[in-house]
């Protein structure tokens, strides 16, 4: 919906024209999503799907297989734990405001699961942390059905 | 930004709010200069083929060539077509029923999209003049709308 | 192919931090007007427009195809809009082939524009299952450089990015178009602050509103239009799925296909040795080394070999970004064509002062997404 506009004139910096938009918006999660965000809200579970012919586990699940285009149809738990695979300790946003503490993004290969699943992880100093060391979600009690169910992974 | 996203979980549903600043650039920002500081509408004056458009450009939108000069045009125009709204969309500027209307401008080639009342006298082939608003922001809509002259 | 095609014009606009003097028509006007008179020729000997730019909101401004073909000189010609991430402008380049070796038109405008000091934050949410996480470029980037060291340490260490970046900023103070043209010492980048770790401030590129334009035309045409065109001798693109953490992200897999279709393409076997320069879109410091190795210029882990020893240098046996880069001018979408630009005018032997001496073949290399697309140009002085 659009809302007002207007310009603001000055001088060298040319005529600038202002102004707020508002966008509603709702889609349909997909069948995939759905489960996947049931399963992570009712019942702490991380499902995955696995690839008919090269039997990769997916995260998060989808109906076709990325690497080779099969379907991908029979539902698979993985683990709330596995192995840091990578990450970066974030000073702040891209608009330049700094965090309070650094954030810690990192991409975790949980148990089972054939894909990297990208989350934050907490409990821990960035000098501490190291690729390969082992880490367990730590789930959050208000959940809703996204990946902040999981608040955090934590090193075990 | 994206705020208040959630899942139902079959839906995914939220409101994005965006905020924006672009720049007009040099004839469009004089355009929108002259309607809220002088009540005055510019066109812009084709160097290629001459032809006088509003609202004005850098280019001109039928040769493409480089505009040469802004001329004051107006402010009487001639409705060249028009279209009677009964239900405002979201965001109108005025409240429905209202109408639409092509207005050629005295001394330009293009016609103006804008709004006029709506009221019967307004048809193709009357003449309307502007009714600027009080309170102006540098928008097309400091007109408030077009009027059936006299 | 059908019938061969050539750039035969480039034109592209400074690229500053923030073009308050122009509106989004008029930046990509100003990148058309050079590039048609780089060619010599006029608006109208145009027979169709490609068009590549970012979502809307990213530049602030709705639908640009609609603004674009009056501004560009063009009304009246057929106009296609294209957008693949940052590889946005290597697409437009792409489609203007597409265009001029199907036989359907003789001469295409390709134009790429984007003005993200306009951008609006934040925009739509992505459609991807379980939406909350979507991790921003700079972090994909940050985790992308510590596999790539943890994977190649000792050979590889963040000395190597900050070489990168001192490199390239180097060469851009000979370019007269780039954003950010003062020199940096490799000390400099180890000390600037971290932003991402291993990624500090000055691995990160700065951020520009600009445009560039290129004129493409067929086997007759560019004859008569170029006394030495661009010929295009190979291309490759590969897109791969949205979700980024699936490949592995030291040697992706996207960029690694591109590059074997290109050289096909263009019989090419050695790329060290046939090739004369690359131009790839660095992004990110580590990213110049990560490309290098994917393209297959040298093999995996080598790429902090090749800065230190000199030879991606402007005067090695191999210069890699002698415009500068991404690092010294990022204009968006505009920045992949930016990439192609360079290798052109660098094969017409046109860059100016930051000409390589002798180039015969130059390629351009461009990612974009989310790590998932990627391009491959490959230009020759012969047909």
């Amino acid at each position: 919906m659009p809302g007002k506009s207007g310009i603001q004139s000055g001088g060298s910096q040319g005529v600038g024209v202002e102004g707020e938009l508002s966008i509603p918006y709702r889609h349909a999660a997909g069948r995939h999503a759905e489960r996947f965000s049931r399963e992570m809200r009712d019942n702490r579970r991380i499902m995955g799907v696995r690839c008919s012919r090269c039997e990769a586990v997916l995260l998060p699940p989808r109906p076709y297989c990325g690497f080779c285009f099969e379907p991908a149809t029979e539902w698979v738990e993985v683990a709330d734990e596995g192995e840091l695979v990578t990450f970066t300790s974030v000073q702040g946003d891209p608009d330049a405001a700094v965090f309070e503490e650094p954030r810690i993004r990192a991409l975790i290969m949980l148990d089972g699961a054939g894909v990297h699943f990208p989350h934050v992880l907490g409990e821990v100093a960035p000098d501490d942390v190291s690729e390969g060391m082992r880490v367990k979600a730590v789930w959050s009690e208000d959940r809703n059905g996204t990946l902040s169910d999981i608040k955090y992974f934590r090193p075990i | 930004m994206s705020e208040s996203g959630s899942l139902k979980p079959d839906q995914v549903s939220g409101e994005a709010r965006l905020e924006y600043r672009w720049a007009a650039g040099g004839t469009t920002g004089e355009f929108l200069q002259a309607l809220r500081d002088y009540r005055r509408i510019l066109g812009a004056v084709c160097g290629g083929c001459g032809m006088v458009a509003v609202p004005p450009l850098s280019y001109c939108e039928i040769c493409g060539g480089d505009t040469d000069e802004l001329r004051e045009v107006g402010p009487r125009g001639v409705v060249t077509s028009w279209a009677r709204v009964i239900e405002a969309p979201q965001g109108s500027p005025v409240e429905a029923p209202f109408r639409y209307v092509l207005v050629l401008l005295e001394g330009a080639d293009t016609a103006l999209v804008h709004l006029a009342p709506d009221d019967d006298r307004v048809d193709v082939g009357v003449t309307v003049v502007p009714e600027f608003r009080e309170g102006r922001s540098g928008a097309v809509t400091d007109i408030k709308w077009f009027v059936p002259e006299g | 192919m059908t019938r061969a095609a050539a750039v035969v014009g480039a034109g592209q606009t400074v690229h500053a931090d923030r073009r308050t003097d122009v509106s989004v028509p008029e930046l990509a006007r100003e990148a058309a007007r050079r590039a048609l008179e780089d060619a010599g020729i006029r608006a109208r000997d145009v027979d169709a427009v490609v068009f590549g730019s970012g979502p809307e909101s990213w530049e602030g401004v709705n639908r640009p195809e609609g603004w674009i073909g009056p501004a560009l000189g063009v009304p009246g010609k057929p106009i296609l809009r294209v957008h693949t991430g940052g590889t946005t402008g290597a697409a437009a380049t792409i489609a203007a082939f597409y265009h001029v070796t199907s036989g359907m038109f003789d001469v295409v405008l390709a134009v790429a524009c984007d003005k993200p000091s306009e951008r609006v934050a934040g925009g739509l949410p992505d459609d991807e299952a379980g939406a909350g996480f979507t991790l921003d470029t700079r972090e994909l980037a940050a985790m992308q450089a510590r596999q790539y060291i943890d994977r190649h340490y000792p050979e590889v260490r963040e000395e190597h990015g900050a070489m990168v970046v001192a490199k390239n900023r180097g060469n851009a103070a000979k370019n007269p178009f780039a954003q950010v043209r003062t020199p940096v010492a490799a000390k400099d980048v180890m000390a600037s602050p971290p932003v991402a770790t291993p990624l500090k401030e000055l691995d990160c590129p700065p951020l520009a509103d600009g445009a560039a334009a290129l004129v493409i035309a067929d086997e007759r045409r560019a004859r008569k239009i170029a006394s030495r065109p661009a010929w295009f001798a190979g291309l490759g693109t590969c897109s791969a799925g949205a979700f980024m953490p699936d490949f592995d992200m030291a040697y992706p897999e996207p960029c690694v296909r591109a590059a074997q279709i290109a050289y096909q393409m263009a019989w090419i076997y050695e790329p060290l040795r046939e090739l004369d320069l690359v131009e790839v879109y660095d992004a990110f410091s580590f990213q110049e080394l990560i490309w290098t190795e994917a393209l297959g210029f040298c093999n995996p882990g080598e790429g902090g070999k090749m800065v230190e020893q000199g030879i991606t240098a402007m005067d090695g046996e191999f210069p890699v970004n002698p415009s500068g880069g991404i690092l010294s001018a990022n204009p968006g979408g505009a920045g992949a064509m930016l990439r192609q630009l360079e290798a052109a005018l660098q094969v017409m032997g046109r860059a100016g002062e930051h000409q390589v001496p002798g180039v015969k073949k130059a390629m351009a290399h461009s990612w974009g997404g989310a790590l998932q697309f990627s391009t491959v140009t490959i230009f020759s002085h012969r047909m």
